[in-house]
């Protein structure tokens, strides 16, 4: 493997990702998940879901709540990359503890959400606005763990902080999608 | 050796740094802004 | 309780005969965008409380001083909380009777007031308790049951804001008269 092993994944996922979008291969795979998504109606968490409206309620709360944490550890981490927020608190430290914090309540939104998806999978296959959530959040994971992480658990303090800025405006970009397509869904069919 | 191999792998995890929250970016604001175009239409039809 | 009901619902059925009321309820995206706003705005308020609160309990962000923490923070979590009241009274504005009749926001905001509570007695409790554990990973057990306390109370607060939307127990449903007595359904109401 050469020295741009990662700038070079990541340029050929950006070229990948356009390609996909500006042809035919999105339609393609929409059209080969819908066995999966008739098969997540079937299953515990969309039975549950579909036959008692007060434990996907529930389900739901807790997606919420785990967003409320997730947030929080995004605007404290993006907002010390920003020299917004707790200034005089070495970079190091709380990027570190933000991101653990980040994982866990990640892990359950992405658990909360899929118990979910699978109440509603037919609804959602079906429209526009969960499928740009699932970009947005795929785009979120990767970018998070293979090219932030990787970053900032480096030497932070010889990275560019124009670099670091642009880091964290994009973090905080990606995380405002997620969430506001993902309300988005909420108010569609 | 070791240190140019350090060296050059920050460089890398730098620079790919840099494309992908440029591509996030540019991305997000083609994004909105098409939302926020397709809003506006809506709003025009529906109240002209 | 039956006048305190009726007082509620003259209040919430003279609202709904405002203009804006029914402009904000029927609007194309308004009411979409409050809502929204609403619900995101949940990642500043209590977002920030719950960092607060998880380092209070030693969970999270151990590495940085407790109520250094909880200073800095306050600013947007005080934001945050702004942004909930303006879009939480611009909610109940909208839909006026349903929301003054709804059990789970009446159940939502006693919690509101509990936590509020919980809150004021937890920053004196945390004003008049000294730097010693500051650096401790938790905080003293007085501060530890405060914050578990808000931790509980704001789940509950989320759940209960997550229901309202269900008509379960709404006075249109005709619910059982205990049930009507609690959400303060009015006998003959013509609003809803």
């Amino acid at each position: 493997m050469g020295p741009y092993t990662r700038t070079i994944s990541v340029g050929a996922v950006i070229v990948f990702g356009l390609v996909f979008a500006l042809t035919g291969a999105r339609h393609t795979t929409w059209e080969a998940l819908l066995p999966l998504f008739e098969w997540m109606e079937t299953t515990p968490p969309g039975v549950i879901s579909q036959s008692y409206g007060a434990a996907f309620a529930l389900v739901e709360a807790a997606h919420l709540i785990a967003m409320a944490v997730l947030g929080g550890a995004v605007l404290v981490a993006d907002g010390r990359l920003l020299g917004l927020i707790l200034r005089d608190f070495p970079l190091r430290r709380v990027l570190d503890q933000s991101h653990r914090l980040f994982v866990w309540s990640l892990a359950a939104m992405i658990l909360t959400g899929v118990f979910m998806a699978c109440g509603v999978a037919l609804k959602v296959y079906y429209l526009n606005v969960f499928w740009y959530k699932m970009l947005a959040l795929v785009t979120g994971v990767l970018f998070v763990f293979f090219v932030r992480r990787p970053l900032l658990r480096g030497d932070v303090e010889n990275i560019n902080p124009q670099l670091l800025r642009l880091v964290g405006i994009a973090s905080l970009m990606i995380w405002f999608s997620v969430a506001a397509t993902g309300r988005w869904i909420g108010f569609s069919g | 050796m070791k240190e140019k191999n350090l060296a050059d792998g920050n460089k890398d995890t730098a620079l790919a740094a840099l494309l992908a929250a440029t591509a996030v970016i540019v991305g997000f604001i083609i994004y909105w802004a098409d939302e926020i175009q397709a809003v506006r239409e809506m709003l025009e039809l529906a109240y002209g | 309780m039956e006048v305190f009901n009726q007082l509620i619902y003259d209040f919430a059925a003279w609202v709904d005969t405002h203009q804006w009321s029914t402009a904000l309820h029927e609007s194309f995206y308004v009411y979409n965008w409050v809502e929204s706003t609403h619900v995101v705005a949940l990642t500043l308020s209590i977002g920030m409380l719950f960092l607060i609160d998880l380092r209070m309990l030693g969970l999270a962000m151990v590495d940085i001083p407790a109520s250094t923490l909880a200073r800095r923070l306050s600013l947007p979590m005080f934001l945050g909380f702004t942004v909930m009241i303006i879009t939480g009274l611009l909610l109940f504005y909208a839909i006026p009777v349903r929301s003054a009749q709804s059990l789970w926001l009446r159940i939502k905001l006693v919690l509101l007031f509990a936590a509020a509570i919980n809150a004021w007695l937890f920053h004196r409790r945390m004003s008049t308790a000294g730097r010693s554990w500051d650096t401790a990973v938790k905080a003293p057990m007085r501060l530890q049951v405060g914050a578990s306390l808000s931790i509980t109370f704001w789940v509950l607060i989320v759940i209960c804001g997550r229901l309202i939307a269900y008509d379960w127990f709404d006075c249109r449903a005709e619910p059982s008269s205990f049930i009507a007595a609690l959400a303060g359904c009015v006998a003959g109401q013509e609003a809803f």
